[in-house]
């Protein structure tokens, strides 16, 4: 019986540490840019006018070339799926997975596929000429491609750990579906507002740098800084107590290291699954934490900062506000 | 580690189990093993991602005690040892000990060496509980008492009195069909979870996380809430021990020397569920301890159960404890499942003792 349980179990782990966000973004992008406008990403020299083929860096480094702009694209990415309706190309959605809950319209789509465990039936019933995928759960992707249905995979761990990824994303999802100019102007309109929160934070130097623990459930799962969760608190000068992760996207870190650690700002995505400012107060043993003495835990929704979308920004701003919220008035 | 003499019990028949023991007898073995799961459990404490030396540690510790004042300690290592190691040594030794002797005395039962305490729908039924729990918005750990372990404790015990109620036929239960309702019952619990899981796919984390297991969120809330539960069963259980020795013969040959089988098969398993069940709903599903330890154990002491019974809780113990230690300490500052952990420990040592002794059979033929 063990077995079943731990069989099924651990291959599952892997993917539900992705499903807290579930999205995907385009291809590699530098790791320690210091500022989006900066940098010569792959999007600078991109013509304003859609052009076709868009080539594609799968995450499993497969070649995808979108040779025209599709119809029927089919998005198991909450966060993806943000970005269509972001760029206004909602109109090429045949449908969209579960979890998708903003905006309004996404989350009362008429078509709803399940991304946690993919029905390739469902899936190729309804014709899509792309599917998104954010991570290849139960091997859709080789599904995908056994049936020559363009696969648009581009995996929320591998290959989405900055918040330029998020952007590279955008900027690609545009070229795709022939919205080019929006999501430029989207990049551009969100690459301002992290600019300013930037600016806002520049004199803290690493020696006053606050140290925060970001969690994402009551077993003290964290964000690594290989994340684009953690690329939050390398734009504001913080110190994230999950380091590396040991080279775990999303480690557990065990309780005695976050005492230890002694984190300044604690930041919850967890708030609303049953963990609230006050009970991380009453945890046992935690009021020696210097965050906890001088109420500096900060709620924050799960399906902004967890996902990979256009309101990464929202958490960005949210959690800088949070933390200094002298600086930003 | 070796808590007593090896194979101290004489030239044994299998399944007859030697009748000279007394318990007076016994009492050093169990002395000895006692002192040794203490010994482990200190040494637990004061071993950890942040180094706190052992004399410093023994002083918090002592400190706590009522009465004692061991000076003052800086406020963060007092409560990494008092508010994060200590009760997390003390629930892993307990857990450990429940499901090593609850799996003995499933063995003894089913005499089925492939028993072990979630045979019967325990874990199952605990996970179904907590899930429901997880999903549910009753889930705000706000609460003074969390409900995931009430709702994990009861979900087992329903789980294990539907098994035993769809096997019982004219006041009988025969093992062969308790396990079959077992595995049907656990298999049901099973594809619930897992619906569960994929349609409340946003808690998949949460849930995954709690049937993996681990002590990552230890208490003394939870160790104050599973501890009666897990001693008194665990006292409970060892009258039982002779009795479980005579049941090794053959059940119908029990029956006939005048032992109530069916009272000892409910009280025995019973309690062990009991048990178990307190054990699941504050540690989640740890496996291979409640199977392995006790064959570990009657390999190296022989198979009277009024030893094994107690040897398998200190074993159990002393094996978790370490498994823990491992756990929080192979990458410092982050969790590895405990589960990975016993079984990567377990294994290679019970194949050891496997080996050992079938070498040992070869060499009396």
């Amino acid at each position: 019986m063990r077995n079943n349980w731990l069989g099924r179990l651990v291959l599952l782990l892997a993917a539900g540490m992705l499903l807290a966000a579930a999205c995907s973004s385009g291809g590699k992008s530098g790791g320690k840019t210091p500022a989006f406008n900066d940098n010569p990403t792959t999007i600078t020299g991109i013509a304003t006018v859609a052009q076709y083929p868009v080539p594609v860096a799968r995450s499993d480094g497969k070649p995808l070339s979108i040779a025209q702009a599709p119809a029927r694209i089919v998005s198991l990415s909450p966060g993806a799926t943000e970005i269509i309706y972001a760029i206004g190309a909602e109109a090429t959605l045949a449908a969209v997975d579960k979890n998708a809950d903003f905006p309004d319209a996404a989350k009362s789509f008429p078509t709803k596929v399940d991304a946690f465990e993919p029905n390739i039936e469902a899936i190729t019933a309804l014709k899509p000429d792309l599917v998104i995928v954010a991570s290849d759960t139960g091997g859709i992707v080789a599904k995908l491609d056994e049936l020559k249905i363009p696969v648009f995979y581009v995996d929320i761990d591998k290959s989405v750990k900055t918040i330029d990824d998020i952007f590279v994303q955008i900027s690609l999802l545009g070229r795709i579906t022939g919205k080019t100019e929006k999501a430029d102007a989207l990049v551009a309109s969100l690459g301002e507002r992290r600019k300013k929160v930037e600016l806002a934070v520049r004199d803290i130097v690493d020696s006053s740098a606050t140290k925060v623990y970001h969690e994402l459930d009551e077993t003290f799962y964290s964000a690594s800084a290989g994340t684009f969760v953690g690329d939050i608190y390398r734009i504001l000068h913080m110190k994230n107590i999950a380091g590396d992760g040991g080279g775990v996207a999303y480690p557990q870190l065990t309780q005695e290291a976050i005492l230890a650690a002694n984190p300044g700002l604690i930041v919850l995505a967890d708030e609303g699954f049953g963990v609230t400012v006050d009970s991380v107060k009453a945890r046992p043993g935690w009021s020696a934490i210097d965050a906890v003495k001088n109420g500096q835990i900060l709620g924050v929704d799960p399906s902004i900062v967890s996902r990979p979308g256009p309101r990464i920004i929202d958490a960005l701003e949210a959690i800088a506000k949070g933390a200094y919220p002298n600086r930003f008035k | 580690m070796q808590l007593a003499r090896p194979r101290a019990a004489p030239a044994r028949a299998p399944a007859r189990p030697p009748a000279l023991l007394t318990w007076r007898a016994l009492a050093p073995s169990y002395a000895l093993a006692l002192a040794a799961t203490l010994a482990v459990a200190v040494f637990a404490v004061s071993w950890g991602t942040v180094h706190i030396a052992p004399l410093t540690t023994l002083s918090i510790l002592i400190g706590h005690l009522p009465f004692v004042s061991t000076g003052e300690h800086s406020a963060t290592t007092d409560a990494i040892i008092w508010q994060v190691r200590a009760p997390r040594v003390l629930l892993a030794g307990l857990v450990g000990a429940t499901l090593a002797y609850s799996g003995a005395a499933y063995q003894g039962v089913f005499r089925n060496p492939l028993a072990e305490p979630y045979l019967i729908g325990v874990a199952s039924g605990a996970a179904v509980g907590a899930t429901l729990i997880i999903i549910s918005p009753l889930f705000v750990a706000a609460w003074f008492i969390s409900p995931l372990p009430p709702a994990a404790f009861a979900g087992a015990l329903i789980a294990v009195a539907l098994a035993y109620g769809l096997a019982r036929t004219a006041g009988r239960v025969g093992t062969a069909s308790l396990i079959l309702s077992g595995v049907a019952v656990s298999s049901m619990c099973t594809s619930l979870v897992t619906y569960l899981m994929l349609t409340y796919n946003t808690r998949t984390l949460a849930i995954l996380t709690w049937l993996l297991g681990g002590f990552n969120t230890a208490s003394w809330q939870k160790v104050a809430i599973s501890a009666p539960y897990m001693i008194a069963a665990g006292v409970l259980i060892l009258p039982f021990a002779r009795l479980l020795n005579v049941m090794q013969l053959d059940e119908d040959e029990a029956r006939q020397l005048g032992v109530n089988v069916e009272r000892i098969k409910l009280g025995v398993l019973g309690l062990a569920s009991l048990a178990t069940a307190a054990a699941v709903s504050v540690s989640g599903l740890i496996g291979f301890v409640g199977l392995i330890v006790p064959h570990a154990v009657r390999m190296i002491w022989g198979p009277d159960y009024r030893r094994l019974l107690p040897l398998s809780a200190c074993f159990g113990a002393s094996f978790l404890i370490l498994a823990d230690v491992v756990a929080r300490s192979i990458d410092p500052g982050y969790e590895v499942p405990i589960g990975v952990v016993t079984a990567l420990i377990g294994a290679p040592f019970f194949l050891y003792l496997l080996r050992r002794q079938n070498r040992a059979a070869e060499g009396r033929a």
